[in-house]
């Protein structure tokens, strides 16, 4: 995964947020939980914190100012839902970016079954071009890659049509190839 | 929550990835001054913390938000250099006036800097063999053939080909030209290629 | 004319210009699927162009309507597609990963092992500056305080050598060295002369450096 410094993508998948328990007192932080009333951030506190901020404080640093408890897509009933037929599950709505968030918080199995499973429905749907409109919404990752599989099925259809000098057909077909057969590859 | 401004200018920056918006002065300006702003409570703050150690974690946690709006900016500037890029690699080394509008002028600054950069490196380009360079941002696709038909959709005036003819391009004017002469007034929408 | 011709390279030397269009043929191939820079083939390019102009002078004798003209102009700047889309990818990777490789290409200097031409590393260094001096008068001299420094080696992109690619050994190869991710032993093993896979970049870098495996 590229969390480089300015990858875009890492820095909003870091906006995420994670529920956390702050351990000490944070003194004029209060305006951090809408529910709390006073200036201060009490010690016990419980509320959703970005990601880029937990990451800093949590269980791995010298003083560490919070916990951070697994976020609920990654748990318990959802696993159950994810487990039982990933590709009816409305990735949008449940975690824009659900992989990568992952990576991050989860370390288990679940992302690789969710993926494997909806990877298959992506690869059908791409293959198609008018299917991928009615599949249920995807996470923005998902959503690249289907576009990126879309493009390289209009080029390589266009490609067939019209007969291209072999310069072009090498590297078209031989890329279309290597993504088929690296998704294959994969499952 | 602080940090929310920045957010809200890179998510713009991610909505259109084929196209340049204007670039954003005023929420630079504002998330600008939400860094002066934090940074002012620090530098207040840290004085206090040596006495009060949970002071001592706020003032960590500005700092960390500090760092991440940096982080921010920084990414929304680097992603619009790369759309910058593309704009020299596209429309040539002079842009139309209303593409240019959207650039600050910093980022005027850096296309000139980078343009300059790509034709020096081009020209330098079998300079050892007698050639004077090679202009790499044609040939950008695989020819098909030697010749195309193309549509002219607009008024051009005059173009003189390699083998000294000379064409008169009128707005909806057909022409049968060799490919390696419309590449460019292809690309940049003077001519259509009539397939 | 033809692609039959030989070329003088030198006195010991004779090479075909098939062999030189096979060579830079390679050299754009491997160059557009590897994930990093590769050691630059300037050598070969230089040739090439040495022989498309000899070719185009003397196509430009022949009549405009003579079929053999047209046939040579259609190869001519199919290669000529070629050798531009090899320098512009390699600019790309230069303009992607600068930090890194101008770090890289430093040392690699010193051994005299570059892998960028003079001009490249160049572009390199002057795109590097731009960059840093844009990021600088944009933003960060704006930044209160101690905010505005920056180390640049912070905004260093790295290509993902874990990449997968598509292989084609030239000739057999033993003691490929594959890690197993998960902490595993690793594993080894043999390439035979022809055959295709798909490795990860990594373990197979050097042997596309070498020539002995072509990506495809």
């Amino acid at each position: 995964m590229n969390n480089s410094y300015l990858s875009i993508l890492d820095i909003l998948v870091t906006n995420e947020r994670v529920p956390c328990r702050f351990l000490h007192d944070l003194p004029k932080m209060g305006f951090m939980d809408p529910s709390a009333a006073e200036d201060d951030l009490k010690a016990g506190a419980t509320l959703d914190v970005p990601l880029w901020l937990a990451e800093n404080f949590n269980s791995s640093c010298r003083i560490p100012l919070l916990t951070v408890d697994l976020p609920k897509i990654y748990k318990d009933a959802y696993r159950e839902i994810l487990n039982a037929d990933a590709c009816t599950v409305d990735m949008q709505k449940l975690g824009q970016h659900f992989y990568e968030l992952g990576c991050y918080v989860a370390k288990h199995d679940i992302k690789g079954e969710t993926f494997r499973q909806r990877f298959r429905m992506l690869m059908s749907a791409s293959v198609s071009s008018d299917s991928i409109g009615s599949i249920q919404p995807l996470s923005a990752s998902e959503r690249k890659r289907a576009a990126a599989a879309a493009a390289t099925e209009r080029a390589l259809s266009g490609w067939l049509q019209r007969g291209d000098c072999p310069l072009t057909t090498a590297n078209m077909v031989a890329n279309h190839r290597k993504r088929k057969r690296a998704e294959m590859e994969m499952l | 929550m602080f940090c929310e401004k920045v957010i809200e200018l890179l998510k713009e920056a991610e909505r259109n990835p084929e196209t340049i918006d204007q670039y954003n002065d005023e929420k630079i300006r504002q998330v600008l001054e939400e860094m002066h702003s934090l940074y002012k409570m620090n530098l207040n703050d840290a004085n206090a913390s040596s006495d009060n150690r949970s002071l001592c974690a706020t003032v960590q946690v500005r700092h960390t938000a500090l760092e991440r709006n940096k982080r921010c900016l920084l990414a929304y500037l680097y992603s619009r250099m790369n759309k910058i890029k593309t704009l020299r690699w596209e429309f040539g080394s002079v842009l139309p006036p209303d593409v240019r509008e959207l650039l600050s002028d910093d980022e005027y600054q850096w296309f000139s800097k980078y343009s300059t950069n790509l034709a020096s490196y081009m020209r330098s380009l079998g300079s050892d063999i007698g050639y004077s360079g090679i202009d790499l941002t044609e040939n950008l696709k695989p020819p098909k053939s030697l010749y195309i038909e193309v549509l002219c959709m607009a008024d051009h005036g005059k173009l003189e080909l390699e083998d000294g003819d000379i064409i008169t391009l009128k707005k909806n004017s057909r022409h049968f030209l060799p490919t390696s002469e419309c590449q460019t007034l292809i690309r940049q929408g003077i001519l259509k290629q009539i397939l | 004319m033809d692609l039959t011709d030989d070329i003088e390279l030198s006195e010991d030397e004779e090479i075909s210009v098939e062999t030189v269009l096979k060579s830079v043929q390679c050299a754009w191939q491997n160059e557009r699927l590897a994930p990093e820079i590769l050691p630059h083939r300037n050598d070969m390019i230089e040739c090439m162009l040495g022989q498309i102009q000899h070719m185009e002078r003397n196509i430009n004798k022949l009549p405009k309507t003579d079929l053999r003209a047209c046939i040579h102009k259609m190869e001519l700047s199919r290669i000529k597609f070629m050798i531009c889309n090899y320098l512009k990818t390699r600019l790309h990777k230069i303009e992607k990963y600068c930090i890194p490789i101008i770090i890289a290409e430093r040392q690699r200097i010193e051994s005299g092992a570059n892998y960028l031409t003079p001009a490249e590393f160049k572009y390199a260094q002057e795109y590097s500056l731009n960059m840093e001096s844009h990021l600088k008068s944009a933003v960060l001299a704006k930044l209160p305080g101690t905010m505005e420094t920056l180390e640049m080696s912070k905004l260093a992109v790295y290509p993902n050598l874990q990449s997968h690619v598509f292989l084609k050994a030239n000739t057999a190869v033993k003691g490929v060295v594959l890690e197993e991710g998960l902490g595993d032993q690793d594993v080894e093993i043999e390439l035979e002369n022809g055959s295709q896979h798909i490795l990860q970049y990594k373990p197979i870098a050097e042997l596309v450096k070498n020539g002995k495996v072509l990506l495809v």
